[in-house]
């Protein structure tokens, strides 16, 4: 038997062994520069995408670069192409040629080559988000294959054949099926066109290649930007950037300032406590409690290229009436709306942001409808059945409930009755369709951003093809939609500017105003807080947090210092 | 002998049960990819269930198992997870769990004395109403409340917090029942004979009673260390924890079935492993079991 | 009632007081506390006071308790009653099975259970259940354990009593002798059970609606904090969560209270 005090030592020593054993099993916080995020990536696989693409845009827009890209003033900009010719051929069909710059080269030094963005468009067109390459020649055959589910091998030859080639090492020719005034701001953007190195994919089967991209480590994947993805920890969700010293594309640097060498964005619960005690340099203020209850000084505010609207099931009694929708859309107070829900509101009833290049003129926006709570209500009086509202559960930056809310109390001042529920599997609810056919919701909330400064990005959501989910391609035996997709594709097609946005304008016509398939709300803004030592951190009008500028101030370390003795 | 061996055969087929469980729900689930007008989850998610799972082979319920120890990964390139994570994570988890354990036990007795001082005073209303605002104290309330300040400064300090918010309601809980046995044990003869030939409270809590109530203790040790791994899942989300919960959760969020069925088995098997330390232990403490087994 | 122990008596004036003040103040006239309420509005839904969603919350909390908690007590008796009135082997797998569910923590047998209702209500085979039937199924599915053992043990400490033996004696059959003897002298007992569940049924449910994985709408008490913890981390906040807190504590409260009395034993771990 142990006397006990020797037993007490043995207990001391025990835990002394424990404790030292795991010191630095502990989570340690990473150095560098933290940046919160309110969503994780769904996938780093930049081709083959995710319809919930907005999460992964800050990854890839500071990792990947386009073959264009937007100036200050949202111009085309020369990015991985230097120069570029465009030729009409014959058939009609838009042929551009682009000259890609040579001193371009992948992370581990590989030269960049036209061959890349081949490899990077056929897979895109396999990808989950194929509908955005539809333009491309060839590409409309490819994809309905794939609808069909047709072999491996027919899909292949389809692919070989779509519009995107290499003439030589640095020069690519993309062939458009037909004109599309959007396609150089297109690219710039829309990351499903950024070229994937092709040297490292190919050979690997289709798996494996995923696992290239999701599952980074030995230097991979490949990076063109000035920031390469080194690891992701999916528990953790946290993504860790690292400088790329080999990328042409370094962030402008002033007098004193030095590139990040650490970027960690990572999700929290409570991002805005962390900011302000100084443990994360960047973060988000999405949470209408963080922006009601105190507002901070360095608060910054962006507004966004993007217009949340209320959307009509067109095939359901009585919304299959376009002089019930266009009376919904003017019961509508948009002031009253937003009024005390966010510290800056810009209340619409338009779809095109009037900051948008092509946007409508007012006297144009004036014949849309707008508030009129008498008209509305006479023209309203047949309407009994109550109204089932649904809108994305969630915690997204727009203030989802309290509009939903709001929507419902303004519509029953005009005798509608509204029903609201709150989905988290909104884009599944707002799709289901009941066994007598037409979809089961009646009003759905939902937010549009640009991806790129043009109005064609606010449109295709509303062609045929698109996932607006109102069933108003059945609208006057699809007429409507017709005519709408005639004027988007004489707006594409357009030699000159002016003669576009008068096609632009008039699709907005159509859309709002005519049929009001959507009563437009207003155009959110997005709201952050940044540490001033970061330069070039920044949320464009798109939404996107572009890190591609990023470089640290010359305080930032010795502020840092200061702290940490 | 045999008497022990029956119970422990008895926990450890809780392991193969909860697999198989576990998988044939989750084998049945009608994730397919489009119905007549909907795609209901991503073609990438329907393949790797499909793959994962086996499903239609003989003997697919091994496949999950199989592939985790060939070291390939399961569920989607995007969300899923490979063996050598899963052991990362689980070690992680199983850290905050023993720190949480001593903690635990830390609050149980202290409860316990306080509790039967309470009795006989005017605060006897506490020993109701702790245990039920510790119970009715979801965990991620106080995790929040200490978030701010350890988030992300690393040092174990998250690890402590989560294992202190994690420790508090199972430790009230022991208390209860510790201090049930407690109070059975003082009022019983050898106390009021120890007292009476002149040893000090203290000592006689110590040496007498304190190797009495280690049995009711141990009892409760299983249910305890169960609630404090579900604890653990909220307080490693809010503490920012890349740990086991945190895998969980969100395995369970982004539908990655084979994850699920094999972090399912994990935990029931550490659930497993932690009784059949307690029945260890129970034979090392307690005189009485090994009397009954022999 | 003279033999309801006190304790008892204070619990259960809590729950039917917290419900009837959930029934008035968030169902039958919300307007009058929206006018009056002290704590002010919600800052996410600026429309709506602290005080309409905390009791509106307490109501679906309690629903879902109340009807979780009924129908894990009468599956767990269920399950009880077989086991015993069959016996030998089918009890020993009856009593394994309640040891398997039995042992996983609520939480996650819940998290994996609505993983799989949303998959088949997604799929069109939900049979129907919104959200709260969903929640309400779940809860049952992995609340039963605790009662089916615990009622198990008290029938079979009941039927060792002389009267039942007695009965057995005179020819009474099993579902006899379950109905006339042994039900009413477990009565007071099943109460207790179902009381000792509702509470862990609440907390259950409100921890899977903070991870986001159930989504009650209504919301209920749990996902009203669970939404509206984030209030709690700025200065101010704590007018939001505290008095959400503070009724499910007091229900908590009330519960255990009630069915500690009753059972005159404590409680398990949830």
């Amino acid at each position: 038997m142990v006397a006990p005090r020797a037993r007490l030592r043995w207990w001391w020593y025990l835990l002394a062994v424990w404790a030292a054993s795991c010191g630095p099993c502990g989570f340690q916080p990473e150095p560098g520069v933290k940046v919160v995020v309110p969503a994780m990536p769904t996938t780093l696989d930049w081709s083959h995408s995710d319809p919930d693409s907005w999460a992964n845009y800050p990854v890839m827009l500071a990792t990947q670069r386009g073959l264009t890209q937007l100036g200050p003033d949202h111009g085309v900009e020369p990015g991985l192409a230097e120069q570029w010719e465009r030729v009409t051929d014959g058939q009609g069909r838009d042929v551009y040629s682009f000259h890609l710059r040579r001193d371009v080269r992948w992370s581990n030094g590989a030269p960049l080559v036209a061959r890349d963005f081949v490899v990077g468009w056929r897979r895109a067109l396999q990808g989950r988000e194929r509908g955005e390459m539809a333009d491309l020649e060839g590409a409309s055959e490819a994809l309905a294959l794939q609808e069909r589910g047709a072999p491996e091998a027919e899909v292949r030859a389809a692919l070989e054949r779509v519009g995107v080639e290499a003439v030589d090492s640095h020069t690519l020719r993309v062939t458009l099926a037909r004109p599309r005034s959007y396609f150089l701001a297109r690219v710039a953007n829309v990351y499903l066109f950024y070229p994937a190195p092709s040297a490292d994919l190919e050979g690997k089967s289709d798996e494996e290649v995923r696992d290239y991209f999701d599952r980074p480590r030995d230097g991979r994947p490949l990076a063109l930007g000035p920031y390469r993805v080194e690891r992701w920890d999916r528990a953790g969700e946290r993504v860790r950037l690292v400088h790329n010293p080999a990328s042409a594309f370094r962030p402008p640097m002033a007098e004193g300032e030095t590139p990040v060498p650490v970027i960690t964005l990572m999700k929290s619960e409570i991002g805005p406590t962390l900011y302000e005690r100084e443990r994360v340099d960047f973060v988000f203020v999405d949470s209408a409690a963080a922006l009601r209850i105190h507002r901070p000084d360095d608060l910054r505010r962006e507004p966004l290229l993007s217009t949340y609207f209320l959307a009509f099931n067109t095939e359901k009694a009585p919304l299959d009436r376009p002089e019930v929708r266009r009376a919904l859309s003017r019961a509508l107070d948009r002031e009253a709306l937003l009024a005390g829900l966010l510290p800056a509101a810009r209340p619409s009833h338009v779809l095109l942001p009037p900051e948008l290049p092509g946007a409508a003129t007012t006297e144009q926006a004036a014949r849309l409808p707008r508030y009129a709570p008498e008209q509305a209500r006479a023209e309203l009086a047949g309407v009994e059945r109550p109204l089932r509202l649904v809108y994305r559960s969630g915690d997204g930056f727009v203030p989802e409930v309290a509009i939903a809310e709001r929507v419902a109390a303004q519509l029953a001042r005009v005798g509608v009755r509204v029903v609201l529920e709150a989905r988290s599997d909104f884009s599944a609810e707002i799709a289901r369709r009941s066994a007598q056919g037409p979809r089961t919701y009646d009003l759905y909330l939902r937010r549009l951003g640009a991806d790129y400064a043009h109005p064609n990005t606010f449109f295709t959501l509303f062609e045929r093809e698109g996932n607006h989910q109102t069933g108003w391609e059945t609208q006057a035996g699809g007429e409507p939609l017709a005519r709408f997709e005639r004027l988007l594709e004489a707006g594409d097609g357009a030699p000159d500017e002016a003669s576009a946005h008068a096609s632009y304008v008039q699709a907005q016509e159509v859309l709002v105003g005519e049929q009001a398939v959507i009563a437009p709300l207003y155009h959110p803004d997005r709201y952050y807080r940044a540490r001033e030592q970061l330069r070039g951190l920044d949320v464009d009008p798109f939404n996107f947090l572009a890190l591609r500028a990023l470089r640290l101030g010359p305080t930032l370390d010795a502020s840092r210092a200061e702290e940490s003795p | 002998m045999r008497a022990i061996a029956q119970r422990l055969l008895r926990q450890v087929v809780l392991v193969p049960v909860v697999a198989v469980a576990s998988y044939f729900l989750m084998a049945s689930l009608p994730l397919t990819t489009e119905t007549d007008a909907k795609r209901q989850v991503s073609r990438e998610l329907a393949a790797s269930y499909q793959r994962d799972l086996g499903i239609g082979e003989p003997l697919g319920f091994l496949r999950p198992w199989e592939k985790l120890f060939r070291g390939e990964r399961l569920g989607t390139s995007a969300q899923g997870i490979t063996g050598d994570e899963l052991l990362t994570k689980l070690s992680g988890s199983v850290g905050v769990g023993l720190m949480a354990l001593p903690l635990a036990l830390t609050w149980a007795l202290g409860f316990a004395l306080l509790r039967t001082r309470w009795r006989k005073g005017q605060w006897a209303a506490l020993g109701d109403v702790v245990p039920a605002v510790a119970f009715g104290m979801p965990v991620f309330i106080p995790a929040l409340l200490l978030a701010p300040g350890v988030v992300e400064r690393g040092h174990l300090l998250p690890e402590l917090c989560a294992a202190l918010v994690t420790s508090i309601w199972p430790g009230i809980f022991l208390g209860t029942l510790v201090g049930d046995s407690l109070e059975a044990e003082l009022s019983r003869d050898y106390v009021r004979t120890a007292l009476g030939k002149g040893l000090s409270r203290a000592a006689v809590l110590r040496r007498h009673v304190l190797p009495n109530v280690w049995p009711a203790m141990l009892d409760a040790v299983g249910p305890v260390a169960t609630s404090l791994l579900a604890g653990s899942f909220a307080a490693e989300r809010v503490l920012g924890l890349p740990y086991f919960g945190q895998l969980y959760v969100l395995a369970v969020l982004n539908k990655q079935v084979a994850v699920v069925v094999v972090a399912t088995t994990t935990f029931a098997t550490l659930l497993v492993i932690v009784s059949l330390a307690v029945e260890v232990l129970r034979y090392a403490v307690d005189p009485r079991s090994r009397e009954a087994s022999a | 009632m003279s033999r309801v122990p006190m304790r008892a008596r204070v619990g259960l004036v809590l729950l039917v007081g917290l419900g009837l003040l959930s029934l008035v103040a968030g169902r039958l006239f919300p307007e009058a506390l929206a006018s009056t309420c002290p704590l002010g509005m919600d800052p996410t839904r600026p429309d709506r006071t602290v005080c309409e969603l905390a009791f509106g919350g307490l109501w679906v909390s309690l629903a879902v308790g109340l009807a979780a908690g009924a129908l894990s007590t009468f599956i767990g008796l269920a399950v009880a009653a077989v086991a015993r009135l069959s016996g030998g082997a089918v009890e020993q797998t009856l009593l394994r099975a309640v040891d398997a569910v039995f042992a996983l923590p609520d939480v996650l047998v819940v998290m994996v259970l609505q993983l799989a209702g949303q998959s088949l209500s997604d799929a069109g085979a939900g049979g129907g259940l919104g959200p709260f039937g969903l929640m309400v199924v779940s809860l049952a599915l992995v609340g039963w354990a605790g009662p089916a053992r615990m009622f198990r043990n008290r029938l079979a400490t009941l039927e060792s009593q002389e009267y039942v033996a007695a009965s057995r004696a005179l020819g009474g059959g099993g579902l006899h002798l379950l109905r006339v003897h042994l039900w009413p002298a477990l009565r007071p007992f099943a109460l207790a059970v179902f009381l000792s569940r509702l509470p862990a049924a609440i907390l259950t449910e409100s921890t899977v609606s903070f991870f986001g994985i159930a989504r009650m709408e209504p919301m209920s008490l749990g996902r009203y904090l669970g939404t509206s913890y984030a209030a709690l981390i700025y200065e101010g906040g704590g007018r939001v969560v505290l008095p959400a807190w503070a009724l499910l504590v007091l229900l908590v409260l009330g519960a255990s209270l009630a069915s500690q009395a009753l059972s005159g034993a404590p409680r398990r771990a949830s």
